[in-house]
């Protein structure tokens, strides 16, 4: 069956027609031809009416406003890489993501959406309280990445929503003291994740993981804990452990996964917390 | 629907469903045959064009994507003057073995020196923080040789960089 293509050039005439239609959304589109071609689209929507957004202007901005860095959802990897504003543990983390080719098309707001646990720029921006955007012809709603992303493959987009902006508050990166991200692949270049976390400290050491649940791990209230006092592995591994719950596939283990995230994680809250101690 | 595409400087136009793989245009309905398939997922290498000027992996690109874009492919890399730089390069370093990730290795590196060109000043930071080898590595980051060939291509690229530069400094 032919199915109609959309080219909207602005944001208003993007939620003009998602409000008149259901849709299939494609920014970069390079999760969404894999799961195409392996038959196994999991919104399955490929087959509707196709949106083409990469081209849209307004979604393509990186610029300080306010307390935030604003990045447009459609903006590329290679984009966020070259541009100033963007904290390094986030470049970090998309330098992880794909080759060159990959990093020109794939767009942030898509690692979102696409919302696979094993998403790259994920935890980081959840370590960095980042807020999302979202917008509709009805109005905008903002939203954190913990009640946006609810599982994997899913995200809280009602028909006739998209995700415009992310939004990176700046207070932590002014006095940051820490960060790193650090992920498992079968090799260096070119990888998807077995295992990532990201960890930044300014006062309090914030630390979250991705591909060991369902969608990212980040547990505010350990990290109260984690930032008082030195803690050791075991006690570590009783406060993450009970909130993982990875899966075997073909890339790992669930055990392999949910150990290595424990050691990296405790490797790097180390890390992170010899750099506060002094300070605090 | 009906696609308009510029493909190595011919305007083409062409009936297509919107999902049909950029690949599959340039293969089957243009005979540009120089692009193979590989894993088909995005993470071979083997079908890169550029769109644009940016390098992509044709095999994840729909074809409404490239709606109204420009592609290059190894046909028109081929009648550059940079090519015939890399083809020397990557025959004198045995930088080809059984070929297939060839003419992909071929667009990273093209794609890779281009970057250089028009960007003078990067190209002196990698110079003066000794990071050329690493930045032409991480240029062909997405392409996978199977005879793992890395090595060699990576050689050649470095003997491209010296011939380049060489001609610059005797031109000034």
């Amino acid at each position: 069956m032919e199915s109609e293509v959309y080219y909207p050039q602005t944001l208003s005439e993007l939620l003009d027609i998602i409000s008149q239609n259901k849709v299939t959304i494609y920014a970069g589109g390079t999760d969404l031809m894999v799961e195409k071609r392996k038959g196994k689209s999991v919104p399955a929507d490929i087959n509707l009416p196709i949106v083409h957004i990469k081209d849209i202007e307004q979604l393509n901005t990186i610029e300080i406003k306010d307390e935030f860095i604003e990045i447009g959802a459609c903006c590329s990897y290679t984009n966020l890489l070259s541009s100033q504003y963007i904290p390094d543990i986030l470049k970090d983390a998309i330098k992880t993501i794909g080759g060159p080719a990959l990093r020109n098309f794939g767009t942030i707001g898509g690692n979102i959406c696409n919302a696979s646990p094993a998403a790259d720029c994920v935890p980081v921006l959840a370590v960095l309280d980042a807020i999302l955007t979202i917008e509709s012809k009805n109005g905008k709603r903002e939203t954190n990445l913990y009640d946006f992303i609810l599982g994997r493959k899913k995200v809280d987009l009602k028909e006739g929503e998209v995700l415009t902006k992310i939004k990176i508050p700046y207070k932590y990166l002014e006095n940051i003291k820490y960060y790193k991200f650090e992920k498992i692949g079968l090799r260096n270049a070119m990888t998807l994740s077995k295992v990532s976390v990201a960890v930044i400290a300014e006062k309090k050491i914030q630390i979250a993981f991705g591909a060991v649940a369902p969608k990212f791990v980040r547990i505010i209230e350990n990290e109260q804990i984690l930032s008082r006092k030195k803690i050791k592995f075991d006690q570590f591994v009783k406060l993450y452990k009970p909130y993982f719950s990875a899966i075997d596939d073909q890339r790992s283990t669930k055990e392999y996964r949910e150990d290595t995230a424990c050691m990296i994680g405790y490797k790097l809250y180390i890390e992170a917390f010899e750099k506060i101690k002094y300070k605090s | 629907m009906l696609v308009e595409i510029e493909v190595d400087g011919i305007l083409q136009r062409i009936e297509t469903e919107p999902t049909k793989r950029l690949l599959d245009i340039l293969r089957d309905d243009l005979k540009i045959t120089s692009i193979k398939e590989g894993c088909g997922e995005g993470e071979c290498g083997a079908c890169s064009v550029l769109i644009d000027g940016k390098l992509a992996t044709s095999c994840i690109v729909s074809a409404s994507a490239v709606n109204n874009k420009k592609i290059t492919t190894l046909e028109a890399v081929k009648k550059t003057e940079l090519f015939s730089i890399i083809e020397d390069s990557f025959a004198r370093f045995f930088a080809s073995q059984c070929g297939f990730c060839t003419p992909g290795m071929i667009m990273a590196t093209y794609h890779a020196f281009k970057k250089l060109m028009e960007d003078e000043k990067y190209k002196e930071n990698l110079i003066r923080e000794g990071k050329v080898k690493d930045y032409f590595a991480k240029s062909i980051e997405g392409n996978l040789c199977r005879c793992t060939g890395y090595n060699q291509i990576i050689d050649a690229m470095m003997d491209i960089f010296a011939k380049i530069n060489k001609r610059n400094n005797n031109g000034k």
